[in-house]
Parts: C-alpha cells; structure tokens; sequence
C-alpha cells in the first residue's frame, strides 16, 4: 500500500510541477514578445530545474523499490508507477481504482470543459487556468485512484 | 452467497504462519489476511493452490455459506 501512496503523491507533485513551468513559460513568453522589438525568448529556469530534480530523483528512488524487480528499466519505464499488481488480490484492486479513476475523468472533465466558457471573463488574471484544469484533471483522477485503492487493500 | 473458508483453522492445524503460506501459494501476506477474514474471495487457481498446500480436497476448506449451514 506504501508503494501506492508514494507514487501516486508523486505523480501529484510532478503534475503540479509541469503545470508550473508551462504556466510560467506561457507567462514569460507573452511579456517577451510583447515588451521586445527583437525575437527573443527568455524564461524562469527555477520551474524547469525543480521538474529536472525532482524528476531525477523519483525516477531513481521508484525504479530501486519497482515491486516486480525482474523489470527492466526499459520495460518499467513505461507503466505507470502507481500500478501494485504483486497478486490477484492487487490486481483486482488496481483494476477497480483504474475503473474508479476513469469515471472520475468523466465527471471532472465536462466541468472543466464548461468552465472554460468563463475564461474570457478571467483570462487576464489567470492566463495558465487551461494548463492548470487540465493538471486538475489528472491531479483528482490520481487522488480517485489512491483513495479507492486504499480502501479496497484495507477491506 | 459469499464464501466460507476453513483456511485459518488449518493454516494452524499445519503450524504456518500466515506468511508462510502466503509464500507457499504466491500471494501476499494482507491476501492470506483478507481470505481468512473472509472479505476476499480467491481465484480458481489460488483455492486450488491452498488446496494443494493442506492436502484436501477444494471443496472441503472452500464453501459456498448457504451449504454449509
């Protein structure tokens, strides 16, 4: 269950900060193409280096406790990490989460869509809200999956 | 219909540790947990598997509640 907890907390940070440095890349390119005659592009580096960081250093602590050790690093590098499917019992838990998650998609999505109707009204103050609705999405499609996990492990 | 198992009463009639028998039939140990609390009902496979460890028959360790009432 730890191993579920870490990494789907994990995937939350790194949404979040993807989300950060698109955001602040937005931001910074518009205020440069604006403010300048010259084609020039300058950008906060502070995002980008704590995505690198901290991409690196769960890359590795997630690779050394994989669950199935017999993985290559090539083979896991393209599952998702929050997945445990050490027995049928997890499998069957990670199926009903991953089915959870999914519907959650199904009801945060039209919201968000339809709150996009608005962004017209606010596109000034919060210019990244698309970037940020759609880190929401995958942000509360994570929270879904852990939470039922949890709780079908602890039943 | 949920099912009843006599899983914990022979895992200590054989003297294993819930982790023993996990390790025995290829699962972890919170499925053994699970099974005996009676919150999990096994596939084909792991029934025949514990099956295998006791030394009887399925249907005798797993039944079906209204049967073995």
């Amino acid at each position: 269950m730890k191993h579920v907890v870490v990494q789907s907390i994990s995937s939350i940070i790194l949404y979040i900060l993807m989300a950060f440095l698109f955001s602040s890349f937005l931001s910074d390119v518009s205020k440069t193409v604006i403010e300048s005659d010259r084609f020039s592009v300058e950008f906060n580096l502070l995002p980008l280096l704590l995505l690198v960081v901290f991409g690196i250093v769960w890359t590795v602590y997630s690779f050394n406790t994989r669950p199935n050790k017999q993985l290559s690093f090539a083979q896991w590098s393209v599952r998702m990490t929050e997945f445990s499917e050490v027995d049928e019992r997890e499998q069957i838990i990670t199926a009903k989460a991953t089915k959870a998650a999914y519907v959650s998609f199904g009801i945060s999505v039209p919201i968000f869509m339809g709150s996009f109707m608005f962004y017209p009204l606010f596109e000034d103050t919060l210019p990244a809200y698309p970037i940020y609705a759609l880190a929401s999405t995958l942000i509360i499609a994570t929270l879904v999956y852990m939470t039922t996990w949890i709780r079908g492990y602890r039943h | 219909m949920p099912l009843v198992n006599r899983v914990k009463e022979l895992r200590a009639r054989h003297q294993l540790t819930q982790g023993d028998l996990a390790e025995k039939v290829g699962v972890t140990r919170q499925t053994i947990i699970s099974l005996e609390k009676g919150s999990y009902t096994p596939s084909l496979m792991l029934a025949m598997h514990i099956a295998r460890v006791f030394e009887e028959p399925v249907e005798s360790i797993f039944t079906i509640e209204e049967e073995s009432q």
